[in-house]
């Protein structure tokens, strides 16, 4: 398991009351999934990814959720923050586990640069803790909170 | 119908336009990337290739130049102001969109002025769309990990160069667009890749066949003519921003090579 996946797992098992998860942009990643999914208290775990070469994986939702679906889990764990519209401007009420990183990739229309700045993006009120960790040119940060 | 040299708002250019007309072709000109040779020979390719009654437009902010068969729309006052609102980091050419929302009844489309025409394109046009039609970039979709990074936002496929479509089936990508303004200004930056990621993804668009249109500086072998081939895309600027490794041609720069003929041909047409 990845450092990013260790703390997101130790997170979500020590802290969280969500009965439901989204794993946003999970790419080939698998880890949570399957470690959420064997967990009785998760009565559903939904991973999203737009990715057209997703779309053969049954487990994956293959759409954007930014433009194409309403997420309804209680617990939305975003991985590729850089990536996209902020999800907490779109959902309240909600748990996040938001991973972004600063190496700006041509793609990339949001490079993370701190935690502070995921927080202040996606409205979270209440942050329960926070990390983290070098990545190949830069870092990831990332922050677990509730909006 | 004569422009005079006058660039005219949007109401009065809808108000004068001539209703026998069911073929209205738009080109943009903003800057001072291209010159009006580009305008005045991509009319004369029209002219001398489109064998329909058309209008030609040209959305400018400088009319200079240009010759007066070529109608004139000011690019300052083209589509919401909400849309003129964001800078050009934001959907580079979002301003062509604006065009599906100006309810002109029948056939619609615009061209790029880095674009050469070099054979019939009258029964590309006259077609009964169904749906916007694009070009995809059938010459890089064969090359190895074309579409690798589709997640990571980096792929592109699709070209905006020539799109036509008829009467209201376009409409939609407007109003979409219009819709979700905020969020799209803030995950893409150009109008192709939004296209892309947007539309491709869930085929909400049409597509021109492969070998209908060609690219002079990416297609494999380079440069070369191609007979099938109808129009021939020469844009760079990806190129430079990308700081690609590549050595490409504007058309201005082909002086030798054999777009060059074609393209000063279109001035006697």
């Amino acid at each position: 398991m990845t450092k990013v996946d260790a703390w997101i797992y130790t997170q979500v098992t020590t802290f969280s009351d969500a009965e439901t998860i989204a794993i946003v942009g999970p790419a080939n990643k698998r880890n949570l999934y399957n470690e959420f999914s064997n967990i009785k208290s998760f009565k559903e775990v939904n991973m999203y990814d737009y990715d057209p070469a997703r779309s053969d994986d049954k487990n994956i939702i293959n759409k954007d959720v930014v433009f194409d679906v309403e997420l309804h889990e209680d617990l939305i764990i975003n991985y590729a923050c850089e990536k996209m519209w902020p999800l907490g401007e779109m959902y309240k009420d909600r748990e996040f586990i938001l991973i972004g990183d600063n190496e700006k990739h041509n793609g990339d229309c949001n490079p993370i640069i701190s935690n502070k700045m995921m927080v202040k993006q996606n409205c979270l009120e209440e942050i329960w803790s926070f990390n983290e960790c070098t990545r190949w040119k830069g870092k990831y940060f990332m922050v677990y909170g509730c909006n | 119908m004569s422009s005079n040299g006058i660039l005219m708002n949007t109401e009065d250019f809808l108000a004068k336009l001539d209703p026998e007309i069911k073929f209205h072709f738009f080109t943009f000109k903003w800057g001072d990337k291209y010159g009006p040779e580009y305008v005045n020979r991509l009319y004369g390719s029209l002219v001398k290739y489109c064998d329909v009654p058309f209008a030609f437009t040209c959305i400018t902010d400088n009319p200079d130049g240009i010759r007066p068969e070529v109608l004139l729309l000011d690019y300052n006052q083209i589509g919401p102001d909400s849309w003129r609102a964001y800078g050009q980091d934001k959907i580079f050419t979002r301003e062509k969109l604006c065009l599906m929302d100006l309810d002109i009844p029948g056939t619609i489309g615009w061209i790029d002025l880095d674009v050469l025409i070099t054979t019939e394109v009258t029964s590309m046009v006259t077609r009964d769309f169904k749906k916007p039609t694009f070009i995809l970039n059938h010459w890089n979709m064969d090359k190895e990990n074309s579409f690798k990074w589709f997640g990571k936002g980096s792929d592109c496929h699709v070209n905006s160069s020539f799109v036509m479509w008829k009467d209201d089936v376009a409409q939609w990508l407007f109003d979409y667009t219009d819709k979700n303004l905020e969020k799209l200004m803030f995950t893409y930056k150009s109008l192709d890749k939004y296209l892309y990621y947007q539309h491709w993804r869930t085929d909400r668009l049409a597509f021109w066949e492969e070998g209908l249109v060609d690219n002079y500086n990416f297609s494999e072998p380079q440069y070369e003519e191609r007979k099938e081939v109808r129009i021939t895309l020469f844009n760079t600027s990806h190129i430079i921003i990308q700081n690609m490794d590549i050595e490409a041609y504007e058309l201005h720069e082909t002086e030798g090579m054999w777009p060059w003929d074609h393209w000063v041909s279109y001035d006697k047409s």
